[in-house]
């Protein structure tokens, strides 16, 4: 048997034995997470976050597991929305959400085929994806302009700059990123309060994109669990009735 | 007798077919000590969850699609595209957490109450195999969602396979069916799931259940409610299973079920222990995950095998630390089964170990460096040392006993 057979074989074994720890994924070291503080029972800042994820996100980022005509319904809105805001071009409602960028143009521009965002939220985290959104800061030294606190060394460039400003990194002594600061004269059209509204949107409905369902079960699991109550309790009922004469 | 009515039915059917003297065998004449507590309510509880698992993979069944390519996007067409399939998905992913859960407990109530002893042996035995075929049956359905973990997991699970002396490469490969974890090894894993494995799990239920009411059950005061009958044969301490222990379980099952939806509503990943971040990322045979590790109903076992620095070794304690149970009711050589007659030993030896396990469990979750790697070794020390203590404990008549009861305290 050669030798990269063998190294097939117990590589899983040796990972196993070699690799364990927090389950969450690829976060730089020591970065405190940002709570996008939104609720997923929002619909409003779903919505707005879909209208901003069509504007800004989906032309490199698709949605392979969502379809147009769920996002519309779970939100309340028609099909009128979704062709002016939504879809914008020649697509039928009951198509997956889709990016027109060609996947082989993402790895020639930017080193790797934009990833799919359907599951992000439930991968990484809503509070990853907020804290992405709002750590990028200037790095000379990357590709693409800007490096990012949770994904160091990130492919992606900062297609918000010009909303957000750029950020600069402060460092301590070792190098290490202690905290971002605003770049003087490089300020975006939005404040930080308004970015950060904004960037919680767009994570709310990522966040429904993970898991569309997340509402309505909560909702449905109130009456599901107060039926078995009652249910329960006339369960107890009839135990008491028959252990009666048995329990003297 | 009219022949339309009923009974004249239920005659035909009995001339023909064992129906009466089953039902009464199995439920209306077979007695069980009427002051079983809560801990009794488990087997029950393991059948209930046994349906909802059957009920609910006949359903993703319907859906799911074992190939490498669709796999992972059958299930997500299952939680947004399938009428109801999102409930289905999350019963079966929670009843697998909630099948270890009740059977840890019930195995427990063995603990406490000497469930193993003369005359049950074989009904420890026969539940032990269920344990570890309810362990297969969970690992390969882990894989089938063909997520990260489902894919490294399977990866690491089946590699333990190459410990096996001079094959056990080659048996590796013939394992999986390749090289790697691939698209034929999931259909292999997806044939043991669906089929295999449950035929097993539901012949080996019907064993057990028919030879628990062969020997009757035990009682919490290690009473033999069997030795003590009224002139019509019925033990004087003992209450029909039906309609008393039924109607008692239903209580005990709505409970259940009040906690079950919870999880499986509320919270059906449970914090990432049911349902882990990384297993949302499809497999990626070329990219390993920042962490492997199991599920948590393995976690016990899994550090056992991960504070070994050898392989072999670990491989070899792990089995055996699951396969030592099949022994317990000949290690254990006290006179009496109830905690509430043994000695303080057994008590003190039976929380230590409760503890080790816990331990163990937490763990199997950590990084294997440093303390944790000692800690294992430490913990999977105690969990044979038990063994070994309460051998020696009731063999050299060490163990202090009260007298078992005549008749059941209510």
């Amino acid at each position: 048997m050669s030798m990269q057979k063998k190294n097939g074989i117990v590589l899983g074994l040796g990972l196993a034995l070699a690799v364990a720890g927090p389950a969450q994924g690829s976060a730089g070291p020591d970065v405190e997470m940002m709570d996008p503080e939104v609720s997923h029972h929002d619909r409003a800042s779903i919505r707005k976050g879909a209208e901003l994820y069509a504007q800004y996100c989906v032309g490199c980022h698709s949605l392979e597991h969502l379809r147009y005509k769920r996002l519309a319904d779970d939100v309340g809105e028609d099909q009128q929305w979704l062709e002016e805001e939504i879809m914008r071009g020649d697509k039928d409602p009951y198509d997956h959400i889709t990016s027109s960028m060609d996947p082989q143009d993402g790895v020639e521009w930017f080193g790797l085929a934009p990833p799919d965002l359907s599951l992000t939220a439930r991968a990484q985290g809503e509070d990853w994806i907020y804290t992405y959104l709002n750590t990028f800061y200037v790095d000379e030294d990357s590709d693409v302009g800007y490096n990012n606190l949770v994904q160091p060394g990130t492919s992606m460039p900062h297609v918000l700059a010009n909303l957000q400003g750029d950020q600069k990194a402060v460092r301590d002594d070792h190098g290490n990123v202690v905290e971002l600061k605003p770049v003087e004269g490089e300020e975006g059209r939005l404040s930080q309060e308004e970015y950060r509204e904004m960037t919680a949107q767009i994570t709310a409905f990522l966040s429904y994109a993970a898991e569309p369902i997340r509402a309505d079960r909560e909702r449905m699991g109130v009456w599901v669990i107060l039926f078995l109550i009652v249910l329960t309790g006339v369960f107890y009922l009839l135990y008491k009735e028959y252990w009666r004469d048995i329990k003297k | 007798m009219n022949r339309l009515s009923l009974s004249g039915l239920q005659q035909w059917m009995d001339d023909r077919f064992p129906l009466t003297s089953t039902w009464r065998y199995h439920m209306s004449e077979y007695y069980v000590s009427k002051n079983v507590n809560w801990w009794y309510l488990f087997g029950s509880l393991a059948i209930l969850v046994l349906v909802i698992q059957t009920v609910s993979g006949i359903w993703l069944m319907f859906y799911y699609q074992p190939s490498a390519e669709r796999a992972f996007s059958s299930v997500e067409f299952i939680m947004r595209d399938v009428d109801w399939g999102w409930l289905m998905r999350y019963m079966h992913t929670t009843g697998a957490s909630a099948f270890f859960v009740v059977i840890y407990l019930h195995m427990y109530r063995s603990l406490l109450y000497g469930s193993y002893q003369k005359p049950r042996e074989l009904l420890w035995i026969t539940g032990v195999l269920l344990y570890l075929v309810l362990m297969a049956e969970a690992f390969m359905g882990y894989v089938l969602p063909w997520g990260q973990l489902s894919y490294w997991a399977g990866q690491v699970i089946i590699s333990l396979a190459s410990v096996v002396p001079v094959v056990g490469e080659e048996l590796v490969i013939w394992l999986q069916g390749g090289y790697i974890v691939n698209e034929a090894t999931l259909g292999r894993l997806y044939a043991f799931h669906v089929v295999g494995l449950p035929l097993v799990l539901i012949a080996l239920t019907f064993v057990h259940i028919v030879g628990l009411h062969h020997v009757g059950s035990s009682s919490p005061d290690g009473v033999e409610i069997k030795k003590n009958k009224d002139a019509n044969g019925k033990p004087v301490d003992g209450v029909a299973f039906h309609p008393y222990i039924t109607v008692k379980d239903l209580v005990g099952w709505g409970i259940f079920l009040i906690l079950f939806c919870a999880v499986m509503f509320f919270a059906p990943t449970f914090g990432g222990f049911f349902i882990e971040p990384p297993n949302f990322q499809e497999a990626d045979p070329l990219q390993t995950p920042s962490s492997i590790h199991p599920v948590w109903y393995f976690q016990a076992w899994y550090a056992m095998l991960q504070s070994i620095p050898n392989q072999a070794l670990g491989v070899v304690v792990m089995l055996g630390a699951s396969a030592i149970l099949l022994f317990l009711p000949w290690i254990d050589r006290g006179r009496v089964g109830s905690i509430r007659l043994r000695g303080l030993g057994y008590k003190i030896g039976l929380a230590v170990f409760t503890i080790t396990f816990i331990v163990l469990t937490w763990l199997g979750k950590q990084e294997p460096t440093g303390l944790p790697v000692i800690l294992g070794q430490i913990f999977t020390v105690i969990y044979f040392g038990y063994f070994v203590f309460l051998w020696a404990y009731t063999y050299f008549g060490f163990e202090k006993t009260k007298p078992v009861p005549e008749r059941v305290t209510v």
